[in-house]
């Protein structure tokens, strides 16, 4: 009853005289069931704003909740904002990086190309079958550089001997991590022009687990072979249906069902017979005696 | 054939056919990337001759369909069946 009383009285006005009584006559002390409610009252602000307080927020009541609430918030999304530009800013760092690495590549092939050029040069030269002879070594160097064949442009350099075999050791390591990105590419790019060239043989012997011409070849063969073995077979039949002898005998052997006839062909055969061989008339092909 | 005395004295490097991946490879790599450097040029050159292979082959082929295969095809379509 006491405690009854004071609960009603402490929710109009808190008083610490009026709690100590309570706590005194009560089982369940007025702190104890304060720390529960704010506990309840955290986890239900929490799910409301989609933040986390934590323990050490230092709200004592509900508005202080709400605020605290209100103002994290505020500061995890300034937070994600903050990640996002960063985020942003460096993938714009890295795609210049990519864009810069791809000019400094282009540039150690076009200094390739620069030497070259300057080297073979058809207009510095007065003797006409060198010109000659340069007109075409520019050319290729041409080809080369549009298609971006830097081996083959170092092929050249060896050949005019712009380089030699000890190049690679002088060459400076950004210079050389550029070659070989570019020859990574060539070489896919090559062997994606292989798998081109190779895919339709592909489909002509599925079975091969290596594909190389001797063996489409083999296939090929082997298609030739069954063909003409079929043809001779052909030529066989018409050669033996022209003599009647061997037709009836042909007719005899003919066992119905079997792959080589059907049974309008065995009909149109007996009325063909009948009229090479009267005396067969009215008789049915004799079926060929199983063994 | 001209007679030996008849060669020019000096190379003029019309006839000369180097190959990158087969003269680098003389050298022994001086570290990771010239040996990467190597690797990879000969790689395009094995792919480059079997390219070529390939190539060849698919005319030699195409002229063995058109010259054997297709008339065999063709006579055995129209024969009896």
């Amino acid at each position: 009853m006491i405690v009854e009383l004071i609960q009603g009285m402490l929710i109009e006005q808190p008083d610490a005289e009026l709690e100590a009584i309570h706590d005194k006559y009560s089982q369940f002390p007025l702190a104890g069931d304060r720390e529960l409610e704010m506990a309840l009252s955290q986890e239900m602000v929490e799910n409301m704003f989609g933040v986390h307080l934590g323990d050490e927020h230092g709200a004592t009541n509900m508005e202080e909740l709400i605020e605290k609430a209100f103002q994290r918030k505020e500061q995890d999304e300034s937070d994600n904002a903050s990640r996002k530009r960063r985020k942003s800013r460096k993938a714009e760092e890295a795609e210049a990086r990519r864009e810069e690495a791809a000019r400094e590549i282009s540039q150690s092939v076009r200094d390739v190309y620069r030497k070259l050029a300057s080297a073979l040069h058809p207009d510095r030269e007065t003797d006409a079958a060198a010109k000659q002879r340069r007109t075409e070594q520019m050319q290729r160097v041409n080809r080369a550089y549009e298609s971006g064949n830097l081996l083959e442009l170092l092929n050249i350099q060896l050949e005019i001997e712009q380089i030699d075999a000890r190049h690679l050791s002088s060459l400076p390591a950004q210079r050389m991590a550029h070659y070989i990105q570019v020859l990574r590419e060539q070489l896919a790019e090559i062997k994606a022009e292989v798998e081109a060239v190779t895919a339709p043989f592909r489909l002509l012997v599925p079975y091969a687990r290596n594909i190389a011409p001797h063996t489409v070849d083999s296939a090929l063969e082997e298609e030739l072979m069954r063909l003409n073995m079929e043809l001779l077979d052909i030529k066989n039949d018409l050669d033996n249906f022209k003599d009647p002898a061997k037709l009836a005998e042909a007719l005899r052997n003919y066992e119905p069902g079997g792959e080589m006839f059907d049974d309008d062909m065995i009909a149109a055969m007996g009325a063909l017979l009948d009229g090479i061989m009267p005396a067969h008339a009215g008789r049915p092909p004799r079926k060929k005696r199983r063994k | 054939m001209p007679h030996p005395s008849q060669f020019p004295l000096f190379d003029d490097g019309q006839n000369k056919s180097l190959s990158v991946a087969e003269t680098f490879s003389r050298e022994k790599p001086a570290d990771k990337k010239q040996a990467m450097f190597q690797k990879l040029a000969t790689q395009i050159e094995q792919q480059r001759a079997l390219l070529q292979q390939w190539l060849d082959y698919r005319e030699r082929y195409s002229q063995q369909v058109n010259g054997k295969l297709t008339p065999l095809q063709e006579v055995s379509a129209s024969a009896p069946s």
